[in-house]
């Protein structure tokens, strides 16, 4: 027989083991992490115990005692320990009881991290042009919202985007849907995700963690229907706006085209409105600008012929003035025509009566009545007869002429 | 391909005659009334057209996204 150390035993043995994959059932008990990185637990029947060793990396599904679960992978042995234990590569949920606890503690811990907040649920455009579909071609569902979209709007480019909605890659292809849609269909207005009804098993990759968070990272908002109306999933808390049914996430994603029609009629009809109130308003504005304008303008040509009427009688004044103005001037002409002629009459008068004065007293008038004026050589007028010497020329004026005489 | 009023998307135009609504609600000078008032009109009929007959387009999206890293680019 050979001979083994214990080493050595263990090693063959593992070298053995490693080529079994099973699947075992059973429910846990004693779960456990340690270092924030070994997972232990124990899987159990009612007769048996199985110890169970993994990574926490591995372990994509919450855990706790009681939960039925079945596990897929290699038994193998620790060496040092001796320790025969089950290294689980996969670790599935079974039955409605580990499930919905799967399920209360991953919503626990997702919203925990805000990924339920509704803060951060994002608005969606009322008409969407380009939409992302993410479903399985085979379901109803696909069916139905396409039917429900293409009754309701028209003008979409849907992207269709297939998925397995459940069993084994369904985590994985949604998932996959997600990454192509962040780096390739950013443009996209918002993205359907949706699937029919099912057991919680049929709907488990939608209460998962990693779906959950592939919603949450989205860069375009998401729309999620899943199951029936009373099902709502994880996937549905996270999404930006959560449908009951594939219907209605046709429903919540585009518009009533009838109802759209009836609104622009609306609007059309309260434009019209409008302006016909404007209409009248301003209709009803000009006519008592007019009236107005009227009453003015008639006040204004009664002021005129006011003014015209006073002007008129004042100019009849004036030149009832003026007249009494010419008269006395005319009057006044007159006297001092008159007055003239008096003056100049008078003055003639005068004047022959001076002249007359004159002549008489005028040596020629003297001479007239025979006397005579004898003057000296010199023009001196003889008064005396001594003024006179023997000899001397003498003139003697007479009434006709002059008599040349020397004295004696 | 002219582009004036024809490129207007559906939300656009749907806007454009919910605000000259809102525009003439508030009280315009007459003649600017009118003025929005045909635009209004002449949206409205793009609209109604667009809901006749206008159609959903569906297309498959077929790249996977993991190991198809240059065959991903889709157009």
């Amino acid at each position: 027989m050979k001979e083994y150390t214990v080493t050595q035993f263990h090693k063959e043995m593992n070298h053995l083991m490693k080529d079994i994959h099973v699947t075992v059932v059973g429910e846990i008990s004693g779960f456990n992490i340690s270092n924030d990185k070994f997972v232990w637990f124990t899987l159990k029947d009612d007769k048996s115990a199985m110890s169970n060793f993994m990574m926490k990396f591995q372990l994509k599904v919450p855990l706790e005692d009681g939960m039925e679960i079945r596990v897929t992978g290699s038994p193998g042995i620790f060496p040092r320990s001796g320790k025969y234990v089950f290294k689980p590569r996969t670790v599935e949920l079974m039955g409605e009881g580990a499930l919905q606890r799967a399920f209360e503690i991953t919503k626990a811990k997702l919203e925990e991290e805000g990924l339920f907040d509704p803060d951060r649920k994002r608005e969606f455009p009322r008409f969407p042009e380009r939409i992302g579909l993410i479903t399985s071609p085979d379901a109803a569902a696909y069916t139905d919202f396409i039917r429900i979209l293409n009754n309701r709007w028209g003008g979409v480019e849907v992207r269709f985007f297939p998925v397995n909605v459940q069993g084994n890659n369904a985590i994985n292809s949604i998932q996959d849907a997600f990454h192509l849609i962040n780096s390739f269909h950013e443009d996209l207005d918002a993205v359907v995700l949706t699937r029919g009804g099912g057991s919680m098993e049929d709907l488990q990759a939608f209460n998962s963690e990693e779906v959950a968070r592939a919603v949450f990272g989205s860069q375009v908002p998401v729309i999620c229907g899943v199951g029936h109306e009373r099902d709502t999933s994880l996937a549905d808390y996270v999404a930006d706006l959560r449908a009951a049914t594939p219907t209605h996430a046709a429903e919540l994603l585009v518009p009533d085209k009838e109802e759209v029609s009836a609104e622009i009629r609306g609007l059309i009809s309260s434009q019209s409105h409008r302006l016909e109130q404007q209409v009248s308003i301003l209709t009803q504005a000009v006519d008592r600008q007019m009236f107005e304008l009227g009453h003015i303008m008639r006040d204004h040509v009664t002021f005129l012929k006011d003014q015209v009427a006073r002007f008129m009688s004042a100019a009849h004044m004036v030149s009832i003035d003026i007249q009494k103005k010419k008269d006395q001037i005319s009057h006044q002409k007159q006297l001092v025509q008159t007055y003239a002629a008096t003056l100049v009459s008078m003055s003639r008068q005068r004047l022959e009566q001076q002249e007359r004065l004159i002549n008489s007293l005028s040596p020629k008038a003297v001479l007239k009545r025979g006397y005579s004026m004898t003057t000296a050589e010199d023009g001196s007028i003889i008064k005396d007869p001594s003024q006179v010497k023997k000899g001397q020329a003498l003139k003697t004026e007479v009434e006709h002429g002059i008599i040349h005489s020397n004295v004696t | 391909m002219a582009t004036k009023k024809k490129e207007l998307s559906f939300a656009e135009a749907f806007t454009e005659l919910e605000t000259i609504t809102e525009d003439l609600e508030k009280g315009l000078d007459l003649d600017e009334g009118i003025t929005k008032f045909e635009r209004g009109l002449e949206l409205a009929a793009m609209l109604k057209n667009r809901l006749s007959t206008a159609e959903n387009k569906i297309e498959t999206i077929k790249e996977k996204y993991q190991n198809e890293g240059d065959e991903a680019e889709e157009e």
